[in-house]
C-alpha cells in the first residue's frame, strides 16, 4: 500500500525540494503487516528512504518530536493511538510544526 | 589589522562576519530559526573546517560543517550525534564542538545536553558516545543549571592524547588519563556556594561555567565558576582562587590567550544574585600573570546602562598578534577588540550563544 506524507516548507529541503513524499508500506497480509500499517511503521520506512527527513520528525528513540504534530487523514494522532495509529491504504499524513518558540 | 573570520551562533541562527582591510562585513543570517549553541573552527586542515550545532525547536538538533569557510554547510543523512538505542535517551543539543589535539587530526569532541561526551574520528562528521563517562556512578547525581544539564567544555590535553578534561553544569570538572576509559572528578578547591556552608567543597556537583587552557604550560588551566575564578597548575588536581582584583567573581566565560602563557580574560558579573556587570559598565578584565593581577582591557565597550551579559561560549579569541578578542551579548551585540580598544561588529541580533574567530591568511 502507499501513503502520502505532506510536509511543511521547512522540511522540503530534506525531501529533494518536495512538499509531498510517497511511502510504500507492506500490503495487507504480508509478514510486516502489523508494524508497518501504523504511523510508526510508515516513519520506519521513511527512515530508510530519507533519513535526514525522518530524524526531523522523530528522535533517535523513534519518538515523534515534542513540537511536531502529525495528522492521519485530518486526525491528530495524539487524540488517537499516537505513533501506533493505524494508517489505511492511500492515507495522507500531514506533518506540521506545532506552536513553539519565540 | 589582521583579516578575520568571526562566527556567532545566536538563538535564531548563525552570523558570519569577515574583517578585511580593517572593515567588518556581515552576511545574512545562516541556519535561520535554529539555536546555535556551539560553533567551532578546526584549523588543523589545509582549509579550516567550520562547525555549527544547530537546534530547531521543531525539528531537533544537528551538527553541520563547512569546508568552504561558511559559504555552504553540509551534514550527514544520519544523525551526526545520537544516543545508542539501549540508553533510551535522546539528544537535546550539542553545547560544545572541540577539535582534538594536533597529533590526532581527525578527532573532534562534542559535549551535549543531556550531559554526555561524544567523539568523532572522521573529522567531526559522525560522533560516538564516550560510554564510560555516561556510565560514571556520579552521573545520576549531576544537576542542571537554568539552561539545562550539559557538558559545555572539552579540553583535550595539548600534549598527551590520552588525557581529556571536561566540565559540566552542574557536576563540575572530570578528567581522564586513559583516553576516556575511566574518569575522575577534579574539583578540589572549587566552591559550591549554592550548598550549605559546611558542604561547600564537595567532590563533585559544582556549577563550573567554563575552563580554558594556558598557552604555554600544558598543566595550567583557568576556570570561571558559578561564583569564583580559579587556576590549576596541575591540570585540575587542585584549584586556587585568582578572583582577587576582579570587581566580581561571578561570570560565565573565560578565555586564555593561545599564544602567551599567563594571559587570560573574563567578563565579570556582580554575583549570582545580581547578574549585571559592575556599575552596569560592559567590561572585559585580563591578566598577564596567570591571575595574580587583573586590569580592564581596552576602551570602546558600553560605559553605562549595560544590562546585558555574555554567556559562557559567547567570548572567544583568535590566535593573531596582537590578540583579537570577540564577545557577543544576550542583547544581540557583537564586539571585536582587545587592549587597543573595541568596536561593534553587529547589533540587533538574537541572543548570542557562541562565538569563535580565526585570523585569515
Amino acid at each position: 500500500m502507499t501513503v502520502t506524507l505532506q510536509l511543511p516548507g521547512a522540511l522540503a529541503a530534506y525531501a529533494g525540494g518536495r512538499r509531498e513524499v510517497t511511502v510504500e508500506v507492506a500490503p495487507p497480509g504480508s509478514v510486516a503487516e502489523t508494524p508497518e500499517q501504523t504511523v510508526a511503521g510508515v516513519l520506519d520506512r521513511l527512515a530508510g528512504q530519507l533519513p535526514a527527513l525522518e530524524r526531523r520528525i522523530r528522535d533517535e528513540n523513534a519518538a515523534i518530536r515534542r513540537h511536531v504534530n502529525v495528522y492521519v487523514d485530518g486526525a491528530d494522532i495524539r487524540t488517537l493511538s499516537g505513533a501506533q495509529t493505524a494508517v489505511p491504504d492511500g492515507a495522507v499524513i500531514d506533518v506540521i510544526a506545532a506552536v513553539s518558540g519565540g | 589589522m589582521t583579516d578575520t573570520l568571526l562566527l556567532a551562533g545566536t538563538r535564531k541562527g548563525l552570523l558570519l562576519a569577515r574583517r578585511r582591510g580593517g572593515s567588518w562585513q556581515t552576511e545574512p543570517l545562516a541556519l535561520p530559526m535554529t539555536a546555535v549553541y556551539a560553533v567551532g573552527i578546526d584549523t588543523r586542515r589545509p582549509t579550516p573546517r567550520l562547525f555549527a550545532s544547530a537546534t530547531s525547536e521543531h525539528w531537533g538538533p544537528t551538527i553541520l560543517h563547512s569546508d568552504d569557510l561558511g559559504r555552504s554547510w553540509t551534514e550527514p543523512d544520519q544523525a551526526p550525534i545520537a544516543f545508542p538505542k539501549d540508553l533510551d535517551t535522546a539528544l537535546s543539543r550539542a553545547w560544545q564542538i572541540q577539535p582534538g589535539p594536533a597529533n590526532e587530526p581527525d578527532v573532534v569532541y562534542a559535549g551535549t545536553e543531556p550531559a554526555a561526551l561524544f567523539r568523532s574520528e572522521d573529522g567531526g562528521v559522525n560522533f560516538e558516545l564516550v560510554r564510560p563517562l555516561w556510565e560514571h556512578p556520579h552521573r545520576p547525581q549531576w544537576g542542571a543549571g537554568f539552561g539545562g544539564q550539559a557538558i559545555h567544555t572539552v579540553i583535550p590535553h595539548p600534549v598527551d592524547p590520552q588525557r581529556v578534561l571536561i566540565a559540566l553544569s552542574s557536576g563540575g570538572v572530570y578528567r581522564t588519563y586513559d583516553g576516556g576509559k575511566s574518569w575522575a572528578a577534579a574539583n578540589t578547591g572549587i566552591k559550591a556556594t549554592f550548598l550549605p556552608e559546611e558542604q561547600r567543597y564537595p567532590e563533585f556537583g559544582q556549577c563550573v561555567h567554563k575552563v580554558a587552557q594556558d598557552a604555554e604550560d600544558p598543566e595550567r588551566l583557568y576556570l570561571q565558576n558559578h561564583n569564583g575564578v580559579y587556576r590549576s597548575d596541575d591540570w585540575g588536581g587542585k584549584w586556587v582562587s585568582i578572583a582577587d582584583g576582579l570587581p566580581g567573581e561571578f561570570g560565565f566565560a573565560i578565555v586564555a590567550d593561545p599564544n602567551h602563557g599567563g594571559h587570560a580574560y573574563v567578563f565579570p558579573l556582580v554575583s549570582d544574585y545580581s547578574r549585571f556587570t559592575p556599575d552596569f559598565r560592559c567590561r572585559v578584565y585580563g591578566t598577564t600573570d596567570a591571575g595574580e593581577t587583573w586590569a580592564e582591557v581596552g576602551a570602546g565597550l558600553p560605559e553605562s546602562e549595560f544590562y546585558s551579559l555574555v554567556l559562557r561560549d559567547a567570548f572567544s579569541c583568535d590566535a593573531a598578534e596582537p590578540l583579537g578578542l570577540y564577545l557577543g551579548t544576550r542583547s544581540g551585540e557583537l564586539y571585536a577588540g582587545g587592549a587597543d580598544g573595541w568596536e561593534r561588529v553587529a547589533a540587533n541580533l538574537p541572543d548570542v550563544l557562541s562565538v569563535r574567530a580565526m585570523a585569515l591568511a
